[in-house]
């Protein structure tokens, strides 16, 4: 494919560069669970969009499965917490079991100190990033060898890589499934016998 | 410019998930922030693979093997929170504090 | 006969992993059992399996020579490294049957556990960075999937109770899986981190394995100044040295026993081997950048010694003085590393160096832990200053207890003093001018990350002692039993440590035995 071809989807591509940092500072920002999972969803479809315009269309179809699969039970825990608020319990009355829980939490003495450390912690180091960045790689952009020639990776190239190369890992995944299988049965047995 | 665009972006979105992952205390926030930072590793390397390299099936099957091992991995830590989320635990997974707690209690012992 | 040729190509890099999966394969058909005569019998068939994949570890290499292709590569460093592998998957097996060997998912737990055991030598031999990061997150999977599991025992003390009890045993064990989710979302974002730096690394040049990325570090010295950083910080977070250890100090102290010493044991041993090829690749380019290294990693080693020697010196919780140990004998990983940029050991004194290290934790620290881990279950606290009347009790543990320090410490003559002797060494060396080909204010900061890591370990030991002499006796606390089994594994130790320390000594001095030379043991 010619590069000249893509001069469209290059424009496209900083629009939905936007909207995926857009989205994902609104998603860690609103409180409200569905407007939440909106944002997310927002935030994984507009991350397809650009893989989609660096021509990987079927990749992009191949990882949806288990981001959808991940996505969904991420929302129902979310459903959950929601529903099982504390702010819900306390009112049924039988039980107090939200001051159980909260007389347990660790005294508030140091709460402005630790507020402060909470703060500060995060911006140091991601301060401690940006400076790492600008003190070992001022070139780090400047080295890109752009090509010129552009080719689309089909699925059967990447299943050929796969099964030719990495077997030995298809067959560790089975494994490993076998293993969620057994631990999850065995979570859910559990909560099942209480 | 295009690749420098997609790098700065992606490096951006990293900060933003490390910030958030170090900053909030609610699980869902740090959750949400580590895809940030997964999602900014996957454009990183599909950009490349892309726009410098024209395309190579290593950077792919890399990319496709361990987001789904990292998928799972983080299915079965939102499983567990789903299966211990009921009556009278609930919001007991909002930490604190961030993912790191940097308290004296922890570090010198009460 | 061309099969037994294919087959005794095969064994080297695959053999013990094909033993061990195999093994899970046998194991799936029954994992639902609960009989107790399975159980046992799964625990001694996966104990002939890690020894047989042990043998064969060894005699596939001294059969087939070095394997490499584009995926693994097995020489000597990876078949030693292995064989610590099995060593502490042996120790940890006896420790799992015997905690939870009554538990109702103890079949799980060991399927579980060989996979682990598995997807860690898979790590070990992995060249290509795709086998490298899918075989990490393999073993992190089933480390979970085995902490989340062992937790499990504490939720059936839920059913029949009554309320206001079962609130409060519903707190702890909420809070107890609230540490494992914490301390695993931490492993994830460190595993992002190394995931990130990879595909920066990319952007570079097209590396595709630890080879291309040693030969290639040379001509691509100034962009890969970032990438080696951000690698640099997801080991950090990884290892959770001085101020990111608490999840790890959490999860190791709020959780169940048997957990705490799969994380003690197993979790690090990823990091060192990651460390290791690390260290090889920025030996390259150590002239360039000479300064900046000495200077981060001597501020590395300084910072988490003492973060973790303080921790050690002031906690009163067991469990927390055991994890900070932990912690500050695999910030020694850091100071070998420090020493091998400097050129004060070689690539062979190097790796002996962190073999020395996960030999100490082996011999040295384990019996201590475990001794530790008695007078839990004997006093029901985690208190230090309890140590007293339980050693008091039995002659047997408080001698473990003082040969298990002392070999700690380093004298001479015990297992620890190999550590030891090679840091201590460091300190005349360098002011006779042993450290000439660095300035002065480096081979100063050398020195002094040396003496601080030194002088915070052996302090922390004496502290041990001192408190397990000085603490008040409870004269109520006479029911204190010590199984036999677990009065054997110390005396297992014990004399192990004796024979280490002597056979290191005869080495040392040069001394010929029944016409044996003892100095090639000399490095251990």
């Amino acid at each position: 494919m010619d590069i000249g071809n893509l001069m469209v989807i290059k424009n496209l591509q900083y629009v939905i560069l936007g909207a995926i940092i857009l989205f994902s500072i609104l998603s860690l920002i609103v409180i409200k669970p569905l407007k939440k999972f909106i944002f997310i969803f927002l935030f994984y479809l507009f991350s397809g969009f650009l893989y989609i315009t660096l021509e990987f269309m079927e990749l992009t179809f191949i990882l949806s499965v288990p981001i959808l699969l991940f996505m969904s039970i991420f929302y129902l825990f979310e459903l959950k917490k929601d529903i099982f608020s504390i702010k819900n319990i306390s009112e049924d009355g039988d039980i107090d079991y939200a001051s159980a829980y909260f007389t347990d939490k660790e005294s508030g003495k140091s709460d402005t100190k630790k507020t402060v450390l909470n703060l500060v912690a995060p911006v140091l180091f991601s301060a401690l990033i940006i400076v790492l960045y600008f003190i070992f790689n001022g070139g780090y952009i400047k080295s890109f060898k752009i090509t010129d020639k552009i080719t689309i990776v089909a699925f059967s190239d990447i299943a050929k890589e796969v099964f030719s190369n990495y077997m030995i890992l298809v067959i560790m995944l089975i494994i490993s499934l076998f293993v969620l299988v057994i631990w999850s049965t065995t979570i859910i047995n559990n909560r099942r016998k209480r | 410019m295009n690749i420098t665009f997609i790098f700065l972006a992606s490096s951006l979105l990293f900060l933003i998930g490390v910030f958030g992952s170090l900053f909030f205390g609610s699980v869902t926030k740090i959750i949400i922030s580590l895809q940030c930072i997964l999602t900014a590793a996957v454009i990183n390397f599909l950009g490349f693979a892309q726009i410098l390299y024209g395309t190579s099936v290593w950077a792919v099957t890399f990319v496709l093997i361990s987001v789904i091992l990292i998928f799972l991995f983080q299915f079965m830590i939102v499983f567990y929170l789903n299966s211990n989320t009921y009556q009278y635990q609930s919001d007991g997974f909002d930490f604190s504090s961030g993912l790191y707690y940097f308290g004296i209690k922890d570090w010198l012992g009460e | 006969m061309d099969l037994i040729k294919s087959i005794n190509t095969f064994m080297n890099p695959f053999g013990s992993i094909t033993i061990l999966l195999g093994t899970i394969l046998v194991f799936l058909f029954f994992a639902n059992s609960q009989t107790k005569r399975i159980k046992i019998f799964s625990f001694i068939f996966s104990m002939l399996a890690f020894v047989s994949s042990f043998v064969i570890n060894i005699i596939g290499f001294l059969n087939n020579g070095v394997y490499s292709d584009n995926l693994f590569t097995s020489g000597l460093v990876q078949i030693i490294e292995i064989s610590y592998i099995l060593i502490i998957s042996i120790i940890l097996l006896i420790i799992i049957f015997v905690f939870n060997g009554e538990s109702e998912f103890y079949l799980k737990l060991n399927i579980i556990f060989l996979f682990s055991s598995a997807s860690l030598i898979f790590f070990t031999i992995s060249r290509n960075f795709i086998v490298f990061f899918a075989s990490l997150v393999f073993f992190l999977i089933s480390l979970f999937a085995l902490a989340t599991l062992m937790n499990e025992s504490g939720l059936f003390a839920l059913k029949s109770q009554n309320d206001s009890r079962k609130s409060a045993i519903a707190n702890i064990y909420n809070i107890s899986a609230n540490n494992i989710v914490r301390f695993f979302l931490a492993v994830v974002f460190s595993l992002l981190f190394i995931f990130f730096a990879i595909s920066l690394l990319y952007g570079v040049f097209d590396f595709k394995n630890f080879i291309q990325l040693a030969e290639g570090i040379g001509t691509y010295k100034d962009n890969l100044g970032f990438v080696f950083s951000i690698l640099a910080l997801a080991l950090y977070l990884y290892y959770g040295f001085f101020p990111f250890q608490s999840p790890y100090i959490r999860v190791t102290t709020g959780s169940s026993g048997v957990f705490s010493y799969l994380m003690w044991l197993f979790y690090f041993l990823p990091g060192l081997i990651f460390t290791s090829r690390f260290a090889l690749i920025i030996y390259n380019v150590k002239e360039d950048y000479k300064t900046i290294l000495v200077f981060s990693l001597a501020l590395i080693t300084i910072v988490s010694a003492i973060g973790s020697g303080l921790a050690v010196l002031k906690s009163k919780n067991l469990r927390k003085i055991l994890s900070n140990l932990i912690l500050l004998i695999f910030t020694g990983n850091i100071l070998n590393l420090l020493l091998y940029i400097v050129d004060y050991v070689n690539e062979d004194g190097y790796r002996m160096l962190n073999y020395s290290g996960l030999s100490l934790m082996i011999i040295s620290w384990l019996p201590l832990a475990v001794i530790f881990t008695l007078i839990e279950n004997n006093t029901g606290s985690n208190d230090i200053n309890g140590l007293r009347s339980i050693l008091i009790k039995n002659k047997a543990v408080s001698a473990g207890f003082i040969i298990s320090c002392i070999s700690l410490i380093g004298i001479p003559a015990f297992a620890g003093f190999t550590h030891k002797n090679y840091y201590m060494s460091i300190i005349p060396k360098a002011f006779a001018g042993g450290l000439s080909n660095l300035t002065p204010l480096l081979s100063w900061a050398v020195i002094v990350s040396v003496a601080i890591y030194l002088g915070f370990f052996i302090a922390g030991i004496i502290r041990i002692i001192i408190s397990g002499f000085t603490g008040k006796v409870d004269i109520y606390n006479d029911k204190a039993i010590f199984s036999k089994p677990a009065l054997a594994f110390i005396y297992c130790f014990i004399f192990l440590i004796f024979v280490f320390g002597i056979l290191y000594l005869i080495g040392l001095f040069g001394i010929n035995l029944f016409g044996l030379n003892f100095s090639s043991l000399n490095l251990f």
